[in-house]
């Protein structure tokens, strides 16, 4: 029997990571993620876990990044001013190796710009945050109930990769409020960080690993092994060195152990339709408006495909490139001026007509992606 | 204090039309900062509710240049203004940084602390509405103990106390710091423009009551802020270089039960804990003393106005504003 209630985008991004195993919560207000902080302030306590507001998003995520190297499974939640201030210890997760998620609600931006006005111009900024190009997974939900699941996938990612993940999401994702069927929410299984166990003669080392995409044993600092955790180059046990071949190599598996595992952490939710001629792609919000159009477009027998892109980054080529199979055209629908995406998943597409439908400072809506579909006919 | 004799300056500033609350404290303050400064100011305002107030496009209430500024750069920014002003022979134009207590004792206090650390020559005003109001109330280390925001909630209210910011301040030995009220506007315009004919770091330390923060009715912000300061909660008070306490106006010292009781964000608290925060209350009150007392039996000529004693304080506040005096202030350094 459906169980009904009304959440929002913010609200379901707190259940899912409690329901990841979420024990710690630092948050900073800001408009329109502060739902997330609210919720997480009621929930964790109860439970006994730890929930702070931070007096910067700096500390917020350096809390989290603390918290994570003891063995917590961490969040945070900003929007795009507050993620700037948050690049420099977001770098350092990636460098430490530590498991944490950025829940990142963008709005208009850039700058201040619009606190209380959607957008969805962060995309690159998540993407690109690491200096060198490292790449940090990114997952995008388009409605409350992909939030709940993205959200324990985003935790499940950070441990098992220990990386930071962003889950990017939007104002009008996260502060609307849907009708949620709890009897249907889905019940994903939670991973849990590999810990080092000492094995005969063996000693640890906080960034160890053998094989290319091997995930290093994680130990908790202040606990049995003497643990380092440093943002300085370093080598498999966290030595400060510059450019030794033991620490070039730790710098290549930092990309290495993301990029090998693309197909594994990538989630999409594509409609394909037999001998379509569009296909189109969408993330967020921008997605909600997208079904709403495939819906119209084929009421008036249009052959078109569609692809929510729930993972941003590591780009999911292989997916992208099956979903548009012989498509000839490309449609990419985002809420910023550039189409941001488009840029990036173009270059796949060297014998297809692409076009983006863009806006900025308020939602894309059906009609116009209908439009510009008809136009390319 | 007894009875109040208003001496504002007639002039407006800050034009009718703004986006604030009925009843902010905020908006009283900015006006009465705008009347002691004048229009040869720029504001520089990080992200507070300020940032709003001052309407949108094509609206501006404040009268002045307002320099709307990323969160945690007000004094910096503002430094960077001066510097320029400076540069370009404008010695004159005032240069206010008007920050709320989030982009104050929180996100700002680093560029706060180089700032007064630098001694730049910038009037910094915190309106202190004790949360972040702008964002839907959430804690700030200027929340008071006891309180309920929405991220603490009545479970679980404050259970930290207050920062002292201007302790903080005071640490850093800077020409002036002052604390203000809404309830006393003549108070307050005063001692903002003997800020303004000080050299160096100012800082205002302003009580701005918040309606919907607070859970109070609109009418009685002046109320409560009067009851702030007789209660003790909020004295006013003026410190030279950083260790020269003045006290600005004697409270009554009515008890705290009856300035908490005003306000929905306390409903929660019991009278065990009402009487903690009493306790604290006297025990804040009693330091503050010990700081003021051994400044009133120094003798010194730019103290003559003090003859009076303490009773007298707020008088000397109203006509102690020369800027003679305010040169020798200045001389001391």
């Amino acid at each position: 029997m459906p169980q009904f209630r009304i959440k929002n985008g913010n609200q379901m991004i707190a259940e899912g990571a409690i329901a990841a195993g979420c024990r710690f919560f630092a948050g900073y207000p800001i408009t329109p993620a502060s739902g997330i902080y609210k919720s997480m302030i009621d929930e964790l306590p109860k439970r006994g876990d730890v929930a702070i507001g931070a007096p910067d998003e700096i500390s917020a995520l350096a809390f989290c990044v603390g918290a994570s190297q003891r063995g917590f499974k961490a969040m945070t939640a900003t929007s795009g001013p507050g993620f700037s201030l948050m690049i420099e210890t977001l770098q350092y997760a990636v460098m430490t190796e530590t498991p944490v998620v950025i829940a990142l609600v963008q709005r208009l931006g850039p700058s201040t710009g619009g606190a209380t006005q959607g957008g969805q111009g962060d995309v690159l900024l998540a993407g690109n945050a690491i200096g060198g190009g490292y790449t940090i997974p990114v997952f995008s939900p388009s409605t409350p109930l992909e939030a709940f699941a993205l959200t324990i996938h985003s935790f499940n990612v950070a441990e098992q990769l220990r990386t930071p993940v962003i889950l990017l999401t939007d104002k009008e994702v996260a502060m609307t409020s849907e009708n949620i069927d709890y009897s249907a929410l889905p019940q994903p299984g939670t991973v849990v960080r590999k810990t080092f166990l000492r094995r005969n003669g063996e000693s640890f080392g906080n960034y160890r690993f053998s094989l290319p995409g091997e995930i290093p044993e994680f130990a908790p600092i202040g606990g049995k092994e003497k643990v380092t955790v440093t943002g300085s180059a370093h080598d498999k046990s966290g030595r400060l060195q510059k450019n030794s071949p033991e620490t070039i190599e730790v710098l290549r598996h930092l990309q290495e152990k993301v990029i090998s595992k693309s197909e594994e952490i990538a989630r999409l939710d594509i409609d394909v339709v037999d001998g379509a001629d569009t296909i189109i792609f969408s993330y967020g919000v921008s997605a909600r408006t997208s079904m709403e159009a495939v819906a119209q477009l084929r009421e008036k027998g249009e052959r078109v495909s569609f692809g929510n892109l729930q993972t941003l980054f590591p780009i999911p080529e292989k997916e992208i490139k099956e979903a548009a199979g012989k498509a000839n055209k490309v449609v990419v629908v985002e809420e910023n001026i550039m189409g941001l995406y488009r840029t990036q998943i173009e270059r796949f597409f060297p014998d297809k007509k692409i076009l983006g439908v863009n806006s900025v400072g308020r939602m894309v809506a059906p009609g116009e992606i209908e439009r510009a579909v008809l136009s390319l006919n | 204090m007894g009875q109040i004799k208003y001496q504002l300056p007639p002039e407006e500033v800050l034009a009718p039309g703004h986006f604030a609350c009925p009843g902010c404290g905020a908006t009283l303050t900015m006006r009465y900062a705008l009347k002691a400064l004048g229009r040869k100011t720029v504001a520089v305002i990080p992200a507070c509710c300020w940032s709003v107030i001052d309407g949108p496009v094509p609206y501006s209430a404040a009268g002045v240049p307002v320099f709307h500024t990323a969160f945690e750069t007000a004094a910096s920014t503002a430094c960077g203004v001066k510097a320029g002003l400076d540069a370009q022979g404008d010695h004159e134009t005032t240069v206010l940084a008007f920050a709320g207590d989030g982009g104050t004792f929180d996100i700002g206090l680093q560029a706060l602390s180089g700032a007064a650390e630098r001694n730049e020559d910038i009037v910094y005003i915190c309106y202190d509405n004790e949360a972040y109001m702008n964002t839907g109330i959430q804690r700030s280390s200027a929340t008071p103990f006891g309180a309920w925001t929405t991220t603490t909630p009545t479970e679980s209210p404050k259970a930290e106390k207050k920062k002292n910011i201007v302790e903080i301040l005071a640490a850093h030995r800077v020409p002036y710091i002052a604390t203000a009220s809404v309830a006393y506007p003549d108070d307050m315009i005063s001692k903002i423009r003997k800020a303004k004919d000080i050299r160096g770091f100012k800082f205002i330390h302003v009580f701005s009551p918040c309606p919907p923060g607070w859970k109070f009715e609109p009418e009685d912000s002046i109320k409560i802020s009067r009851m702030a300061i007789e209660s003790k909660v909020f004295p006013l008070i003026e410190i030279f270089d950083g260790t020269d306490y003045r006290l600005s106006k004697e409270p009554e010292g009515i008890p705290v039960h009856d300035y908490i009781k005003m306000q929905g964000r306390f409903r929660h608290l019991d009278d065990e804990k009402i009487g903690l925060i009493q306790k604290n209350v006297d025990e804040e009150w009693a330091r503050l003393c010990s700081k003021i007392v051994p400044a009133m039996q120094v003798s010194h000529a730019a103290r003559d106005e003090m003859k009076g004693g303490r009773k007298s304080s707020r008088a000397r506040g109203a006509r102690g504003t020369g800027s003679a005096k305010k040169k020798e202030q200045s001389a001391r350094r």
